[in-house]
């Protein structure tokens, strides 16, 4: 009568999202609680850090934040990402987390691992995540440092891993792939294998958010960045199921086809909601409005939008091996169905290499 | 520990019920089970019986509240408690109480 108890299993989590996707509940949330940063990373797209922490005044105090994370647990959430900008420059970083583990969130937090003193660790002990993203951006202190813009970043960061691991927290490491650190991207991973750390790397640079196009110069070419993610048999297989899985299903006029909006949103530091970290241009004010009456209104509008091409790769054969999205095509296009050429080329070879490689493996 | 009717629970660390739509979790925030980052579903059954151990009822009285609640038999009340409390020790989200 009472059934199994026991964690919840891949394929529970599964049917769990797609009943929050039908039913429109809101149980993933990211919440930037600062732009501001003490690193200086080439590639970032808040852009330029002056502007960041002159806003500083406008962020949301730690009430604002708790009663926000006290609704959205009402409606649903679930799982909740605590980000920035470097999340653990705010000094009510503690009272805010501890908030949100009290009401049952499952909380991951990302931080570029600077400022992981004895007291966040010790906090992270008691009161754990359920993971702490790491972004290392070298295998070496000469790219890491070179990329943050701040000498020491790297032994800091690693500093910071290890606190957190002394104290039994999850932590992975991630990393950002670009011109820079292309070189090193292997031994980055060779580095978390030997902590126990789970990696992954993106190849996803983007315009900054408010449109400077810098960072674009960072992109490493679509064959390195093709490479780089069906470099092992795990990604292949990876890439291969997502491709068969997504070609056996039809592909629908929705143009917003992922989880923004539907079961997922983002809120700003400022009390701005959002279907997504990228959809910026669906941003609307929800400071003094019921959480509910912003989801239900403006953040549920975006998956009302229909596609129009058909030339794009989310409506043709590519569409599995397809890694970015309408908003991320709006911020570098300023059309959420233009893709860049860069973009179009990558999915291309992407899919041309995990089919390749699938007939291969038929012989 | 041994356990019989008049045996008595409480939480090893802090777990919070949730109730997302037709989802019940037991989600852990203090202790060891909260940093292996499990979340537990269990049914309304099981929530009911949580909900009763947990604040320290006693098996037999929450065995007693789930045959009110559900129209089940007394016996297979106290069964399906005591079943359940075995799992909720076994996964250290609660344990017998002194």
């Amino acid at each position: 009568m009472t059934g199994a108890v026991q964690n919840a299993t891949r394929e529970w989590t599964e049917a769990f999202r797609a009943r929050a996707a039908r039913t429109r509940t809101p149980i993933a949330a990211t919440l930037e609680l600062t732009r501001r940063c003490n690193l200086r990373c080439i590639h970032c797209y808040l852009g330029d850090q002056a502007a960041q922490w002159r806003l500083q005044d406008r962020e949301l105090d730690a009430a604002a934040v708790q009663a926000a994370l006290s609704e959205w647990a009402d409606a649903g959430c679930l799982y909740l990402t605590l980000t920035g900008g470097e999340p653990l420059l705010r000094p009510d970083f503690p009272e805010i987390y501890r908030h949100a583990r009290e009401l049952g969130l499952v909380v991951t937090v990302f931080t570029n691992g600077t400022l992981v003193a004895d007291d966040i660790a010790a906090l992270f002990r008691e009161c754990p995540p359920r993971k702490v993203e790491i972004s290392l951006y070298g295998a070496t202190p000469e790219t890491h440092d070179a990329i943050t813009g701040v000498p020491g970043s790297h032994a800091r960061a690693w500093a910071g891993i290890r606190r957190l691991q002394a104290a039994g927290v999850r932590v992975a490491l991630k990393t950002v792939l670009m011109k820079p650190n292309l070189a090193e991207r292997e031994e980055l991973e060779r580095q978390a294998a030997a902590v126990g750390a789970a990696f992954r790397h993106d190849a996803a640079i983007f315009p900054c958010l408010d449109g400077a196009r810098a960072p674009l110069a960072l992109r490493v070419a679509p064959e390195e960045a093709v490479r780089a993610d069906l470099a092992t048999a795990e990604r292949r297989a990876t890439w291969r199921e997502k491709i068969e899985k997504t070609a056996a299903q039809p592909a629908g006029d929705r143009l917003y086809a992922c989880a923004a909006g539907r079961s997922a949103f983002h809120a700003d530091p400022f009390g701005g909601l959002s279907p997504c970290l990228l959809a910026g241009h669906a941003r609307c004010e929800a400071a003094g409005r019921a959480f509910r009456d912003v989801w239900n209104g403006e953040i549920g509008a975006i998956q009302d939008r229909k596609r129009a091409r058909t030339d794009t790769s989310f409506a043709g054969d590519l569409r599995g091996a397809c890694a970015h999205c309408p908003a991320f095509n709006r911020l570098e296009t300023g059309d959420d169905e233009l893709e860049s050429d860069y973009m179009k080329r990558t999915t291309a070879l992407r899919f041309g290499a995990a089919m390749e490689m699938d007939h291969e493996s038929d012989r | 520990m041994e356990r019989n009717v008049q045996t008595r629970y409480r939480m090893i660390g802090k777990v919070v019920l949730r109730r997302i739509g037709e989802d019940r979790l037991l989600v852990p925030v203090l202790g060891a089970v909260a940093r292996e980052g499990c979340v537990f579903p269990v049914n309304a059954t099981g929530e009911f019986i949580w909900t009763g151990l947990a604040k320290g009822q006693t098996l037999e009285e929450t065995a007693a509240a789930v045959a009110a609640e559900f129209a089940v038999a007394p016996d297979a009340a106290r069964a399906d408690c005591r079943e359940f409390a075995d799992k909720l020790v076994a996964q250290r989200l609660l344990e017998v109480a002194g």
